[in-house]
This record gives C-alpha cells, structure tokens and sequence, in this order.
C-alpha cells in the first residue's frame, strides 16, 4: 500500500470508530480507496433538514497533498454546488495560490486536512452558503433576493433526494 | 500504524527531481552572448540586467538588514517579502515594535510551543517517526520528513509564485524559512530562488522580465520612456507589457481600444482598401504602406488619409503638411456638437487605420529585406556592409508607423492648448519625413537613392525621437466631451 492508500484506509477506519453526526462516508468498494460515496442528512433548521443527499468522494493519487473532489448525485439547488453537483468550496481548493484573491491560504486544502474535516465544511456550507463566490448563480440570486422561492426549491431537492 | 515503503516513497520523489533538474531553471546566470544593434529606439533609458545580478542586489539587501536589525537572514528575507520590499515601511514598523513586525511577517507563532514528544506522530501521514525524521517548525508544528518533503514538491509543480508558504497546519501563520526551503534537494534552491527573484521584480515599478519566450534578460527602466527594445529582439511596452505604444499611455489606448472594437460600422468602411481618385474618380486600391498616391488613370498626387493634393503636403514644395490636424471642428470649443463629435472621432480613426496598414506593410518589407539586400549587393557589385542601410530605414520605417499610429489616439485624447499645438507639430514633421522614407524604402533596386536613404534614417529617427520624448510627462490634459 502506498502512502495516499495507507492514509485513505486510516482515515476511513477513524470515521467508522467515530463517525460525524448526520453524515455516513465510505468507499464505494474496499478494493477502491479512491472513490467514496457520503450521505449527509441536511442540517436541521434549513430547508435541506428533511433531506438526505448523496455525494461521490474522488481522491487523486497523491492525496493528501492535492485534494479529492467531491460531487452530489442527488439534485442539490445550493449557492455553492454547481448545477452538474460538484462543490465549490475553499476547502477543496488546492494549496498555493489564489488566482482570484478570494480565499486566504489558510481555507484551503492542506495535507493536514482530511475527509472528516470535508464533510464538517460541507454541512455548515449547507447552513450557510457563500454567496461572494457562487459556483450556482441562480441559486445565489434567489437566496439573497427571494429566500421563500430559494426555500421552496431547496424543499423540492430534500424530499426528492429520499426517493 | 507503522510505514514499511517509506524507502520506496523516497525513491519515487527522488526519481521525478532529477526528471525536473534536467530542465533549464529560469535562474540562468550566464544567459546567451548577445549583440547590441541600434533598434531605433532608446536603449540608453533601459538597462538590462542578468538575473544573477538580480540575485546579487537582493542578497546585499538581505545583509544590510541582518546587520541592521541583527536578525537571521531567514527572517529579513520573510519582513521583505511580507511588505512588498519596501525599505520605508520595513524600517518604520520595525522601528515601531520589532516582536510585532517579527510575528505579522510569520516569523514568530502567536501562541509559544510545546516541544513535541517522540515518537512522534506526522500529522498528513499518521505514521510515528523518531526526532530526525521530523521537520519541526517553531509554531511546534512538525511533520515528517517525506510528506514535508512532499508537500513542498505539490506547491512547486503546481506553479507556486508566492515565496510566502505558510506551515500546512491549518490556522497557523508562520512562513516557512527559506534555509529550511532550500536545505531539501535541488531544484527546490533554484526553484524558490526563482520564486523569490520572481516577486522583487515584481514589486520593483522599475524592474520587468522581458516577456520574449525564454529571454533571460530583465530590464531596469531608468527614465520615463516606455518603449522597450529588449537584446533578444522584442519590442514591448515597459508599463503594460504588450506591444509598444508610445506616445500614448497604457490606459488611454485601453479606452480607444474598446471604443474602437464598439464602433465597427466606421472601422469597415475606413479599412476598405478602395477609395477613388479625387480628381478622375478611378477607383485606388492601396497596396504598400505610402500615403502619397498618384492615380494610375490621370498620374493626379495626391494624399490617401485626406485624398488632398499632394502639392499641399510635400515640404519639398513648400506647402504645409496639415492633414494631421481635424478641419471644420471648431477645437478650441469646450464643447462639441454631436456632428462634429463624429468628425473629430473619424479624423484620428482614420488616421489610426491608415498607419496601422501602414505599420503593416512595413512590417512586411522587413521580413522581404534580406532578399532586397542581395539583390543590391548583386546589382551595384558591392558588400555587406554597404547595404545596413536598408534593413535600418525598414526597422526605422516599421517603428515610426507604430508611433504615428498610437500618436493619433493621443492626438484624439488631448485637450486643445499649447501641449497639443506642440504635438501636433512633431507628428506632422514625423509624418512629412516618414512618408518620404516610406517612399525611398519602396523604390526597386536600380533606383534606390543610398543617401538620400542615409539623410532620411537620420532626420526621421531625430523626430520619432523628440515625439515620443516630448509626450512622456503625466501633465497632458485629456479632453472630457468625447
């Protein structure tokens, strides 16, 4: 096993002695470390509370020095989650610098950060999206301006993400 | 968990560094011999530099503050680069408070550490490690050797340009220091070194790389002149980079850049190669870069800017050379009406164009001037040496269509008033004498007039030069109706 596997199946023995509450993560298949699936239960007090979504973890072959990339397959209407689901967020941003000067280094991705680490950002992402940045123009117009319409199509993700 | 391929990750990292060193680095000491050759414009207002020099400049800045403040060297090197190598704000803040100006440039953590306890476990790898393995920082923060080791690897091949990396605990504001930076294997040294010469230039206003692919050079500005010939042949404009531009500034050319790119209508017509004859009304079409015309049809002279007579703009003839200046607009008003607007506008477009074609053909000459020199050497039985003429006036042709071209944008901004007047006088001298170059750098070989060639390199480059050198002053008032 090399360092990336070693590390992968250390922290996925981690997250099952200890896992997030509201969030499940593992690989796909254990032949695979590089690819996991995550359920994240919607944070309560959102529109996303009744819904349970369901998001692919891909890792590169040098992690944990560059980031996995992470993406919904459930629909997920959200600031921050490009319609095609994969997520914007500083965390998943490579080391080094920011072409845009919109992150400090120190929200990004660093070796020292892990999946756990991932699934937290997500879940307060989920409480409160970012909307200087938006990976999902629509999503963001309608949070800022119309929060009952952005309610309403959150509502429709969460109870289609338990079908 | 304990790590049995560690050997084995070593290896790997060790294989792609020497794949990696086999590369040129862009610290080159001794960049490729060159030769200086008068490019037509003004090298004495620009030194070049090599970067080892460069190098050389900074690691004096770097013992002159170690002395001063009697701080390592690791730790000037940080202040420098945390204040944009700015000697007067260094000095002030650290005159302030030095334990504050020591931690805001990441050279002291916030909190004092803790010495770790061995074994210890790397925080990216989770495996144990004893004290030499460790890297430790002194926020506390250690990691192991090979992801230390790694890590640095990621951020170099990622195209890191910022030589401020901080300690990959998250939170943590300490930089790392350069010594621990270069005490890994090569290329990290050159390539941080790279990193580290790479800002200064950067935050020096007088100090640019030459943007030639692979040019080693980096050019020193030491007046107010922006047009740069760099060693390595390219000619580029010391503020914005792009193709040179003076006499006009960076953000005015911008302006008419956008404007011009809004109006196409008036382009299209304007570039159309077609005009008539003013006198016959045979149709023209232009096909080399002189202005000066005669018709086919009727053998009537005249201008292609202004389709005037061209009795009225030789000096030769004793007329006046004015197709420069807009007629009908009334430019002392302040303001002008919608009509005249759109006169004024269509003069310098106009103009503009033309030189641009112009600078185009010129161009065009250039590249054909090998072919036309040996055909000269052929012709008058003579050598090398003797025909230089004839690559210079093209090379001088090509650079004074340029400055006539970007000339008009100026001309176009500039207020009405003495500064204008003044203008406007050069660049119809440049104009009168670069179209009578234009026109000896056109004639075939039998009849190319070698002197008279000589006499106009010398006037023409006299008055390209005291334009351009007349313009540079920020002082220029720029027309707000337009």
């Amino acid at each position: 096993m090399n360092l990336s596997q070693k590390r992968l199946m250390h922290e996925y023995k981690e997250l099952s002695k200890n896992p997030v509450p509201g969030i499940a993560a593992a690989p796909i298949n254990e032949k695979n470390l590089y690819e996991w699936e995550a359920y994240i239960r919607g944070p309560t007090e959102t529109p996303f509370q009744t819904g349970v979504f369901r998001a692919v973890l891909s890792f590169p072959k040098d992690y944990p020095m560059s980031p996995p990339k992470m993406k919904f397959t459930s629909k997920l209407f959200h600031p921050n989650v490009f319609p095609d689901g994969n997520v914007c967020i500083s965390i998943l941003h490579p080391p080094g610098d920011d072409p845009m000067g919109y992150e400090s280094a120190s929200e990004r991705w660093s070796p020292v950060q892990s999946v756990e680490k991932i699934l937290l950002s997500v879940l307060s992402m989920l409480s409160e999206p970012n909307c200087d940045s938006p990976a999902n123009v629509d999503a963001a117009k309608l949070w800022r301006n119309d929060r009952p319409a952005f309610n309403k199509k959150a509502e429709e993700c969460s109870r289609l993400s338990r079908q | 968990m304990d790590r049995d391929s560690e050997s084995e990750y070593e290896e790997e990292v060790e294989e792609e560094f020497e794949e990696e060193s086999g590369e040129e680095m862009m610290v080159d000491p001794s960049p490729p011999p060159f030769v200086v050759k008068d490019s037509g414009l003004d090298n004495e207002h620009f030194t070049f530099i090599n970067v080892a020099d460069i190098k050389t400049e900074i690691d004096n800045l770097l013992s002159e503050y170690e002395q001063m403040f009697q701080i390592p060297s690791d730790d000037v090197l940080r202040i420098l680069l945390q204040f944009q190598w700015k000697r007067d704000t260094v000095q002030n803040k650290w005159f302030d408070s030095p334990e504050r100006i020591l931690f805001e440039s990441g050279c002291t953590p916030a909190n004092p550490s803790t010495p770790p306890t061995y074994p210890y476990e790397c925080p990216i790898c989770y495996c144990s490690y004893e004290q030499n393995d460790i890297v430790l920082l002194n926020c506390g923060h250690g990691f192991c050797k090979y992801c230390f080791t790694a890590h640095l690897k990621q951020l170099l091949k990622k195209g890191q340009t910022n030589p401020q990396i901080r300690c990959p605990q998250e939170q943590c504001t300490i930089k790392l220091p350069s010594s621990l930076i270069k005490s890994f294997n090569e290329p990290y040294a050159s390539q941080y070194n790279t990193i580290v010469v790479t800002d200064y230039i950067g935050q020096r206003k007088n100090l640019r790389w030459c943007p030639g692919a692979n040019c080693p050079w980096v050019i020193r500005r030491d007046g107010l002149l922006r047009n740069v010939a760099c060693l390595c042949g390219t000619k580029f404009c010391f503020e914005c980079g792009g193709p040179p531009h003076m006499p006009v500034s960076c953000e005015l050319r911008r302006k008419w850049l956008e404007r011009i790119q809004a109006d196409t209508e008036n382009l299209d017509w304007i570039t159309a190669n077609t005009k008539q004859c003013p006198k016959c009304r045979n149709p023209i079409e232009k096909n080399e870069g002189c202005n000066h015309m005669t018709c086919r049809a009727c053998r009537h002279e005249f201008c292609w800017i202004c389709l005037g007579d061209w009795k009225t703009h030789g000096s030769s003839t004793g007329g006046y050379y004015s197709c420069n200046r807009p007629k009908n607009v009334d430019l002392e008003k302040k303001q002008m009406s919608a009509k005249a607007r759109i006169e004024y506008f269509t003069h310098y477009l106009d103009r503009y164009v033309s030189h641009q074609k112009s600078h185009e053909y010129a161009e065009k000459q250039k590249k054909n001037i090998l072919e036309k020199q040996e055909n000269y050497m052929r012709h008058f039985n003579c050598g090398r040496k003797v025909v230089e003429f004839l690559a210079d006036s093209v090379d001088l042709l090509v650079d004074c269509r340029n400055a006539l071209m970007n000339s008009y944008i100026l001309g176009f901004y500039l207020a009405p008033g003495v500064k204008k007047d003044l203008f406007e006088m050069q660049q119809q001298q440049l104009e009168a004498s670069t179209e009578r170059l234009s026109e000896l750098t056109e004639k075939k070989v039998p009849d190319t007039n070698r002197q008279e060639t000589l006499d106009f390199i010398g006037i023409t480059s006299k008055f390209l030069h005291s334009m351009l050198e007349g313009m540079v002053d920020s002082l220029l008032v720029v027309r707000t109706d337009l």
